[in-house]
């Protein structure tokens, strides 16, 4: 029956379909997935189709052929949907993807990492002196050596007299000056500190090798991928600058307020420290004030958000909290008094003054009068002597102060103006006492 | 016989009707249970007492003549290590029989072949004509694995079966010649599906064996 065969025995990880041997378990899988996964299948019908074309041919059996190829070719599902069609084996691969994503991710952060720790490096005390500088960095990060480096390996263009060798100052490679990138020294700072304020560098200004780190295209992508991170994250929306804005307006707001309350109440109480117009300055101060807050609160109600949504609440409520202050603190001011009732109040304090002052002074003369008699006429002389004092140290004084709460007064400073007018008054009194004493 | 060019059956002469099938035929089966001694006695009349543990796989081709057919097959000895197990069903897809092997003296062998003809029915081709034999039949005074308890195993699930021995060539060409037998052969049946033969091309011609002469 059975004979034995002189073919050689073939062993080892043979593929099924061509006999290769690839020799190992990993390989024979791969090489017979890649290539004939799909022959497989294709491979059977045609050569059920070319078996039968051959038959055919030779016995000119025409409705056979037919029949044949329509089986082929139609690949009827009809066969299929009879059996029971199962869903087969499936299987998540989200987690084979969240590997592959996290060890990608942690290569870019790793190297992004290491570029940042050289380039604080680099940043902080750099050399100015241009020979130092090459030292300094060289020290940082080791350049390679490039005596066996002909071409570019950017460019592919070869290195000559004029097409001289740069390195990357960050990773050390070796490159051409047309494919080195720079990136500013001050924009770096900024980089490796966030905290520090960004230099605006004049975005016009071309970075030489002077005021920039050369650098290849890699480096540069990864510095400059982590800057716009950087940016993105400190970067203000529109809205909340104009937040900021009115938040500031009100800050302003809120001691002018007060400060107009006084003023006001010292205009009622007769006070000669604040002018109507003073008073008057003030409250167009503050209703500017009021308009500014009100026209910034209306921009962020009107910014376009989703109905329903919490920025949606957010602004509208915004919106109405200053519109609120506004009508609460800022319009409900006093109204101020006319002219007319200031000076009457004026007058009257006046008078109320006038009538102390001479009570007082009726009280001095009699005083005066019980110690001239005693002391003789010798007094008078005295007085006339001072009198026309005019360097006297007190008056020089006043009109320095009076000078002063002019000018506060013409630039708003309010509260400056009533402790000036104080400090006046009491030289006044000073004055009037010293001028007193001198008489007696 | 002999002179008669297998390639006859394609000839519109009216020459004999000689039909040549060639099958794919693959071998199942725990690691050291006889798997290539089986397929040595089979194509080679030999047998080694201490068989080499197979890598990977081995390929071997034997022809056998039945009544009017000659088949030839393709055989594919897969290693029974569980370390391969994942290259199996690169070798088993496409084919059209298997024979599962297992050793009657070790019982874990022929729960391991339960496996294997269970994963043959789920992910074989679904006319894979599949032969259970229970290898090393001439241990019998250690038999772990009783013929009755293999047997209904078989009948259940519609596999040839027999007790087979390497060593002493028993049953060993007798299962394979089952199987050429229970293989379809028809031209209708070798278009159907996976099952049927392979018609040989023109080029590719088997070597008449001795017991065409």
């Amino acid at each position: 029956m059975a004979t034995a065969d002189e073919e050689k025995i073939l062993e080892g990880f043979l593929c099924p379909i061509c006999k290769a041997d690839l020799k190992s378990a990993s390989q024979l899988t791969s090489h017979f997935e890649s290539l004939h996964q799909e022959e497989q299948d294709v491979l059977r019908s045609l050569k059920d189709i070319f078996g039968k074309a051959k038959k055919i041919i030779l016995n000119n059996d025409d409705a056979d052929l037919k029949e044949t190829f329509d089986r082929a070719l139609k690949f009827s599902y009809a066969d299929y949907r009879d059996e029971e069609q199962s869903e087969g084996v499936s299987r998540s691969s989200s987690d084979y993807f969240k590997a592959v994503r996290s060890a990608r991710l942690e290569r870019y952060a790793t190297e992004t990492n290491k570029l940042l720790i050289r380039l604080d490096k680099l940043v902080c005390n750099m050399p100015s002196d241009p020979n130092q500088r090459k030292q300094y960095e060289q020290e940082i990060v080791p350049w390679l050596d490039g005596s066996s480096v002909k071409l570019c390996p950017n460019c592919a263009k070869a290195f000559n007299l004029t097409r001289r060798k740069h390195h990357c100052r960050l990773c050390g490679s070796i490159l051409c000056h047309d494919c080195s990138l720079f990136l500013d020294i001050n924009v770096a700072r900024s980089i490796v500190d966030p905290s520090a304020p960004p230099t605006a560098a004049p975005a016009d200004a071309e970075v030489t090798e002077k005021t920039g780190l050369r650098l290849c295209e890699h480096c540069y992508n990864l510095i400059e991928l982590r800057k716009q991170v950087q940016e993105s994250r400190n970067a203000k929306t529109v809205l909340m600058t104009a937040y900021e804005q009115m938040r500031s307006l009100m800050d302003q707001a809120r001691p002018a307020v007060a400060l107009y309350e006084k003023m006001c109440q010292s205009l009622f109480d007769g006070e000669t420290t604040y002018n109507l117009s003073d008073v008057n300055a003030m409250r167009g101060r503050i209703g500017k004030l009021a308009e500014g807050i009100d026209l910034l609160s209306k921009q962020i109600a009107s910014f376009p958000a989703e109905p329903g949504t919490r920025q949606f609440r957010l602004q509208n409520a915004i919106r109405q909290a200053a519109a609120h202050y506004i009508k609460e603190d800022l319009l409900s001011l006093r109204k101020l008094p006319t002219e007319a009732q200031i000076d009457e109040v004026r007058r009257q304090r006046y008078e109320r003054a006038e009538r102390q002052i001479q009570m007082e002074r009726q009280k001095m003369e009699k005083e005066r009068e019980r110690l001239e008699d005693l002391a003789g006429p010798s007094g008078r002389e005295r007085e006339v002597a001072n009198d026309n004092d005019d360097d006297n140290p007190l008056l020089e004084q006043m009109n320095i102060i009076r000078q002063y709460i002019k000018e506060a007064r013409e630039e708003f400073k309010f509260e400056e103006v009533a402790i000036l007018e104080a400090n006046l008054k009491e030289l006044k009194k000073e004055y009037h006492l010293q001028k007193l004493s001198n008489k007696c | 016989m002999a002179t008669n060019r297998s390639g006859a059956a394609q000839r519109p002469n009216g020459a004999p009707q000689t039909k040549v099938c060639q099958f794919k035929l693959v071998l199942l089966g725990e690691s050291a249970v006889g798997k290539s001694s089986l397929v040595l006695r089979f194509v080679k009349g030999q047998f080694h007492e201490y068989q080499e543990s197979t890598i990977g796989a081995a390929f071997l081709t034997q022809t056998v003549c039945l009544d009017d057919t000659t088949v030839k097959f393709e055989i594919w000895d897969t290693a029974g290590q569980e370390r391969y197990h994942s290259l199996a069903p690169m070798y088993y897809r496409g084919a059209q029989a298997a024979i599962v092997v297992y050793d009657i003296t070790n019982q874990d062998t022929f729960g391991r072949a339960k496996n294997w003809v269970k994963e043959l029915q789920r992910q074989a081709s679904p006319s894979i004509v599949i032969a259970l034999a229970g290898n090393k039949s001439d241990l019998a005074a250690k038999r772990m694995v009783e013929f009755e308890e293999a047997q209904a195993y078989a009948d259940e699930n519609g596999l040839l079966f027999m007790e087979t021995s390497a060593k002493t060539a028993m049953n060993v060409n007798d299962i394979f010649l089952a199987i050429a037998n229970k293989l379809p052969k028809s031209e209708g049946a070798g278009a159907a599906g996976a099952g049927g033969a392979r018609r040989l091309a023109d080029g590719e011609q088997p070597r008449p064996s001795s017991c065409c002469k």
